[in-house]
Order: C-alpha cells, then sequence, then structure tokens
C-alpha cells in the first residue's frame, strides 16, 4: 500500500505518492467544480507517472476541499500537512510561510514536524496569489515578468497593505499619473505590500530561523527577494513549494500505514 | 446612596431583605466554588452550556432562592457524575480553558464540536473562578462592596491587571490540568481584548497552547460557524499531535 496526500486548493489540486526514498511522484491540476473529479484526476495523473497500475493507496486530504474527497482515509488541516511537508524536506525550518491562491498561512513548526502555533490571513485577498493575479491583469504585465521586472525597482511605489480594493485603485492610479509610475516600481510595491502582512503575521508568532515558502505564490523569484529583505536573511524554497501541504498528508499517511491504521 | 434611591423610588430601604439576599449570595458563591472543583475531576463533568447558565445565575439572580435551589441540584447532579466518572464528553481528548465569552449564537455548535472531539472547558477563569472570601449579611452594603473584589472579573476587565492575575491563570491551567485555551476575542469588547497577548505568552511559558477566535458575541458575521469550526479543528489537531 501507498501512501498519497492530497490537497485540493480553491485553484489547484495536487498530489503526492510517496515511496521510500522519497516523493515517488505527483501531480498540479486545475481544481474542478467537483472536488471528487478533481482528486481522481490528480491520483490519477500521479499514479500514471510513478508507472503504478493498481489503486492501493492509503490518502489523506487535505485543503479548502480536503473534506470532499471521499477517497481519502482521513482529513488533516492544511497547517498540520504543512508542517509535516515542510519538516520532510527541509528538518531545520522553524516557520513555514505559505502563500496560496486565497489566503495566506504562517505556521510555526517544531523539531517534530509538529505544529506549534499559526496565524492566517482569511478575510480578505490581499496578500494573496489571486490579488497578484488581479495586478497582473490591471497592469496587463504577466506575472512572471511581473516577478522579473521588480528585480529592476529603484524605488517601491506606495500601495495599501490592508486592503485588495484600496491596492487595486491606487495601482490604477500609479499607472494613469503623469507622468506614470514606472511599472518595475508598481510592482515592487505591490510585492511590498504582500510581504508586509506576511511579515506582520510572522512576527506575531516570533521569527525563528530556518523559514520557508511555500505554495503557488513561492514560485514568484521577484516576490520572494522583498520577503528575504524585509526578514534579513534568506528564505527556503523548495524545489515545488505548491506541493508541500500534498507532501505533508502524504507523510501522514505513510505515518498511519506504519502505525497499522489501516 | 441610599438617600437618593429612597427619594427617587419613594420607597424606604429594606435592610433585613437586603441581609437576606447577601446571604443568599454568600451562599452561592461557595457552590461556584464547589462546583468549580467537581470541574477538576478527569473526565470533567460539566457541560459547555453550563458556563452561561453559571453567568445568567449570578447576573440575574444573585442571592434568590430559587437560584441557589439549582447550583444544589447542579452540584449534585455534577457530584454524582465525578463518583460515576462519567464526564461530559466521552471519551474526554482534549480539556480546554475558555478565555472570554464564546459567541452565544454558538453554544450549541460548541457542544456539538464538543463530543464530537472530545473537548471540554473545564475552567473559565475570567468568569466563573470567584476568589476565596464570605460575605457577612451583618454587614450588607460593606458585603456588596466586598462581592465586587471577588467576582472573577474584576482584574481582567476593571483592572489592575497585575502579576497577581497571571499567576492565577498559570494556577487554574495547572490545577484543572488544561490541555489549551481558547480565547474568545470579540470585537464588542476590545480593552479586555488587549490581554490576548498577555496570557498566550504566559500559558506558553507553561507549554499550554492558545488560540485566539476574533468573533462577536451575538452578531454571527463577523466569523462564521464554519471558519470557527476550521479554527478549532486545527487547534485540535495541534493538541493530539503533542
Amino acid at each position: 500500500m501507498k501512501a498519497l496526500g492530497i490537497d485540493l486548493g480553491s485553484l489547484t489540486t495536487k498530489a503526492v505518492i510517496l515511496g521510500d526514498n522519497g516523493i515517488l511522484a505527483s501531480s498540479i491540476r486545475p481544481s474542478d467544480d467537483e472536488a471528487g473529479a478533481s482528486a481522481r484526476a490528480a491520483i490519477q495523473e500521479a499514479s500514471n507517472k510513478a508507472g503504478l497500475t493498481d489503486d492501493d493507496f492509503y490518502i489523506v486530504s487535505t485543503g479548502v476541499g480536503g473534506k470532499l474527497v471521499s477517497l481519502s482515509r482521513q482529513q488533516k488541516a492544511i497547517t498540520t500537512c504543512l508542517a509535516r511537508g515542510i519538516s520532510f524536506l527541509c528538518p531545520s525550518v522553524r516557520l513555514a510561510i505559505d502563500m496560496s491562491a486565497e489566503s495566506s498561512t504562517v505556521v510555526k513548526v517544531n523539531e517534530r514536524g509538529r505544529v506549534n502555533d499559526w496565524a492566517n490571513h482569511d478575510k480578505c485577498a490581499a496578500g494573496t496569489g489571486i490579488f497578484l493575479q488581479q495586478m497582473s491583469r490591471l497592469m496587463q504585465v504577466p506575472l512572471a515578468e511581473m516577478s522579473e521586472l521588480s528585480f529592476q525597482a529603484k524605488a517601491r511605489a506606495d500601495v495599501s497593505s490592508t486592503c485588495a480594493v484600496f491596492a487595486e485603485s491606487e495601482v490604477i492610479s500609479h499607472v494613469h499619473r503623469e507622468p506614470p509610475t514606472p511599472k518595475e516600481d508598481i510592482v515592487a510595491g505591490i510585492y511590498f505590500s504582500v510581504v508586509s502582512r506576511i511579515v506582520s503575521l510572522c512576527k506575531r508568532l516570533g521569527i525563528e530561523r530556518d523559514v520557508a515558502a511555500t505554495g503557488g505564490v513561492a514560485l514568484n523569484r521577484g516576490l520572494v527577494h522583498i520577503l528575504e529583505e524585509e526578514m534579513g536573511f534568506a528564505v527556503l524554497v523548495p524545489e515545488a513549494p505548491q506541493l508541500v501541504a500534498a507532501l505533508g498528508a502524504a507523510v501522514i499517511a505513510r505515518e498511519n500505514i506504519e502505525r497499522g491504521s489501516v | 446612596m441610599v438617600s437618593f434611591l429612597e427619594e427617587k423610588s419613594g420607597r424606604k430601604m429594606d435592610w433585613d431583605k437586603l441581609s437576606e439576599i447577601v446571604a443568599g449570595m454568600d451562599r452561592q458563591m461557595e457552590l461556584f466554588r464547589e462546583i468549580n472543583e467537581l470541574r477538576k475531576a478527569v473526565p470533567s463533568p460539566f457541560h459547555v452550556r453550563g458556563f452561561l447558565q453559571l453567568l445568567t445565575t449570578d447576573y440575574l439572580c444573585p442571592g434568590q432562592p430559587e437560584a441557589i435551589e439549582f447550583l444544589e441540584t447542579l452540584r449534585d447532579e455534577l457530584a454524582e457524575m465525578v463518583r460515576e466518572g462519567r464526564g461530559a464528553v466521552s471519551p474526554e481528548r482534549f480539556r480546554l480553558m475558555t478565555l472570554f465569552i464564546p459567541p452565544m449564537y454558538l453554544i450549541g455548535f460548541l457542544g456539538k464540536i464538543g463530543q464530537e472531539y472530545g473537548a471540554v472547558s473545564v475552567a473559565e477563569p475570567l468568569f466563573t473562578r470567584w476568589a476565596e472570601g464570605r460575605l457577612d449579611p451583618h454587614k450588607p452594603l460593606e458585603s456588596v462592596a466586598r462581592k465586587a473584589s471577588l467576582i472573577p472579573e474584576r482584574y481582567t476587565m476593571y483592572g489592575p491587571l497585575g502579576d497577581r492575575v497571571l499567576k492565577d491563570l498559570v494556577d487554574c491551567a495547572e490545577q484543572y490540568k488544561v490541555d489549551g485555551a481558547v480565547y474568545w476575542a470579540f470585537i464588542g469588547c476590545r480593552h479586555t481584548c488587549a490581554t490576548v497577548r498577555l496570557f498566550k505568552d504566559i500559558l506558553n511559558e507553561i507549554d499550554v497552547p492558545m488560540l485566539t477566535v476574533d468573533c462577536d458575541i451575538v452578531d454571527p458575521t463577523i466569523s462564521s460557524e464554519e471558519e470557527i469550526r476550521e479554527k478549532l479543528e486545527r487547534f485540535f489537531e495541534l493538541l493530539e499531535d503533542r
């Protein structure tokens, strides 16, 4: 029996199959309207990549749609899975910053890969992946290009860090003023507004190194660079940061298998 | 004050009645303390809705014979449960300290999630933990004043908040064998919520994690049941993993 973790997010569904020596295979797919369909598709894709022909999995699910996955044996909170996942990849991490589509979560992790505390923003779009996507549409600059642009910034434009609606109107003002604020400065300002929210969450919990960034937004090099500037030290970013929660779910699945809870 | 009230109400102060009420309040406080002692048992016999019943008894029926009868019946019921080793939830997995007041509209939900996860509130130090001390019916006015110094809310809500209060919180956590604490930070009472960080830090020193839930005591639009369920479930997983 193989351990499989599913993270059913609002934008993407991630699946990780654990082998004896680490991740055997993984998949990232856009989430369907129906949670079960998303989960099955992600599992099938990962399974195909692993060259597995049977479906003998112990599945643990997490994420916003985690409870809707009828295939899973157990559902775990995203914070629990993030802690396990990042600890599996980087045991020295004590603070994990998860930046996903709809929320930012900071998790304090102990040496056993367990959650000591957490804090999150989930009432406002500011500081999330969806906010960055909206900004990208507003500025008519693709996300990847925005990230590279930010490295050219000579300053950071003032962009609200407390409200996505205010931030949007401020970005519009920057674009349309005479002369317009340089795009790279606007992007740097947008990233800084996201980072300031995240850093305030981190300070609420207490910053302890090592610190890691996970979730899809962690792929944004420009944003991570500004995060490191504000933190004052390097932030670890795993190879596939979007998979950390699914990996953590798979780790828990394996623990259950080893414990005989099958 | 008495002359003012007599003038405004047109009635004379009934000192005998006041002494009678003070005697009743003294008895009530004794019963609160007995009930609190019973709640230390493992498993704890007291259901979450009982917290509001205790508050209401003191706020609305201080010293009344009906309140005393209710508390005596409750005490006897809890004592029987303790003798029989029965808890409010079965199995009891998480013993929680409740800080401040949970949203009124969620009491039913908290009972349900408590049963689901084996979580029970064993102490509410800000509202049900009465200081030691007696009231004297022969000194009714002084006793009414004295009661104000014995009520649980005295320091956390009215100040001063000093080391004594923080030590009492730690003592409470240890005496009740608390696994974790839940602070209901409701937006209608911001001055009391200034204690959130203080309490979290002091409980952290004795390895008791604290969950803070932003909410309102009556307005369900601030935090929905689903949001609070998610937070509590994450907290229970944190406690389980320790």
